[in-house]
């Protein structure tokens, strides 16, 4: 008995790591070259496809295989840019680096003197108006872009699958 | 296309277990507990394309039938899992952007003062359940109410500390 043909080759599992490879260094180059963080992770992925769909079709695997290395490829690029987030945004991020910084073991309260919660939503609050996504009008906050909502949406019904919650805070009605 | 078919096909039938076991009881260290559980139906997944060299339908799909094609299909359910994993901690704690636009939208067509989101999202919310989550993740250990970080913690925040100045880039947070 033939052993199987495969329809797929070595260069199928080497070109989504190759792609992020890509992405990556593209978006360190667009950083230090002044590119603003977001638009210089959107210029890595960009970077990243255009050589893993490029690389995926010049193979001689066919069709299949190159939109699955497109998909491994897009789930990587997307494993990076929330690690570049998360470095940008994460809470838990950096109350470890204020606790790493401090000459000596950090209480709560000297926790909140270096990052408070005002800090963190002077913060948010600058970003999403920065981004268009709300507006202020005399002290008082509007929605601009309904975007972020269909994503509060979305977190919103995994969160009630999952946990059973609406929010880590309030349970569900 | 088989790579494709299998590669989601897993990752589904991850998700399915994922959601049964947390109907069931919610685990303390969640992202924990989801990769362990993922990628046990992965492996089991792979042993059975492994025992099966000569291979097997599901709903008419073959399986994979060769080695490549397996790691090809399982690159897929790895990327999709890793994707998963950085969307779920969204899911398990609430993002305090989105946490800002749910307000607004509550508060509807009048508004929000931009007040009473400083009084209603206060470190009690914001910070404290955080720095919990770091005691849970052994990230960081308490003592006397004071908070270092373990050596797993530190090797995370110089990770971030090291990116973060490739960036040339601010404390973040």
């Amino acid at each position: 008995m033939c052993a199987p043909v495969s329809s797929v080759n070595w260069q199928d599992l080497l070109i989504p790591p190759a792609g992020l490879a890509i992405n990556t260094a593209v978006q360190i180059l667009c950083v230090r070259r002044k590119t603003p963080l977001l638009k210089s992770v959107y210029a890595g992925f960009a970077a990243g496809l255009v050589f893993t769909v490029t690389a995926a079709f010049r193979n001689s695997s066919g069709l299949s295989a190159a939109l699955a290395d497109a998909v491994i490829y897009a789930g990587l690029g997307y494993c990076y840019f929330h690690f570049v987030n998360l470095g940008e945004t994460a809470r838990r991020i950096r109350i470890m680096r204020e606790i790493y910084e401090a000459p000596a073991p950090l209480t709560e309260e000297g926790i909140a003197a270096r990052y408070s919660a005002r800090e963190m939503l002077d913060k948010r609050l600058r970003r999403l108006l920065a981004n268009s996504q709300i507006a202020e009008k005399n002290g008082k906050l509007f929605i601009n872009r309904k975007s972020v909502l269909i994503m509060e949406r979305i977190l919103t019904l995994l969160k009630i699958i999952f946990t059973g919650r609406d929010s880590e805070h309030i349970p569900s009605q | 296309m088989k790579t494709l078919i299998w590669g989601f096909a897993i990752f589904a039938d991850g998700l399915l277990v994922q959601l049964l076991v947390w109907r069931f009881r919610r685990p303390q260290r969640q992202t924990k507990a989801m990769l362990l559980l993922m990628f046990g139906v992965a492996l089991t997944a792979g042993l059975a394309f492994f025992l099966n060299p000569g291979g097997f339908s599901v709903f008419s799909v073959p399986s994979p039938q060769t080695p490549l094609e397996t790691a090809h299909a399982l690159s897929l359910t790895v990327s999709l899992i890793l994707a998963w994993m950085i969307t779920f901690s969204a899911v398990e704690a609430d993002s305090p952007s989105l946490v800002i636009m749910r307000r607004i939208k509550e508060a509807g067509p009048a508004g929000l003062d931009k007040n009473d989101l400083y009084q209603y999202l206060n470190d009690e919310l914001l910070l404290t359940p955080r720095i919990r989550d770091l005691i849970t993740d052994k990230m960081a250990v308490e003592t006397n109410g004071c908070y270092a970080l373990t050596a797993k913690g530190a090797r995370m925040t110089r990770l971030f500390i090291f990116w973060r100045k490739l960036f040339k880039l601010d404390k973040g947070g």
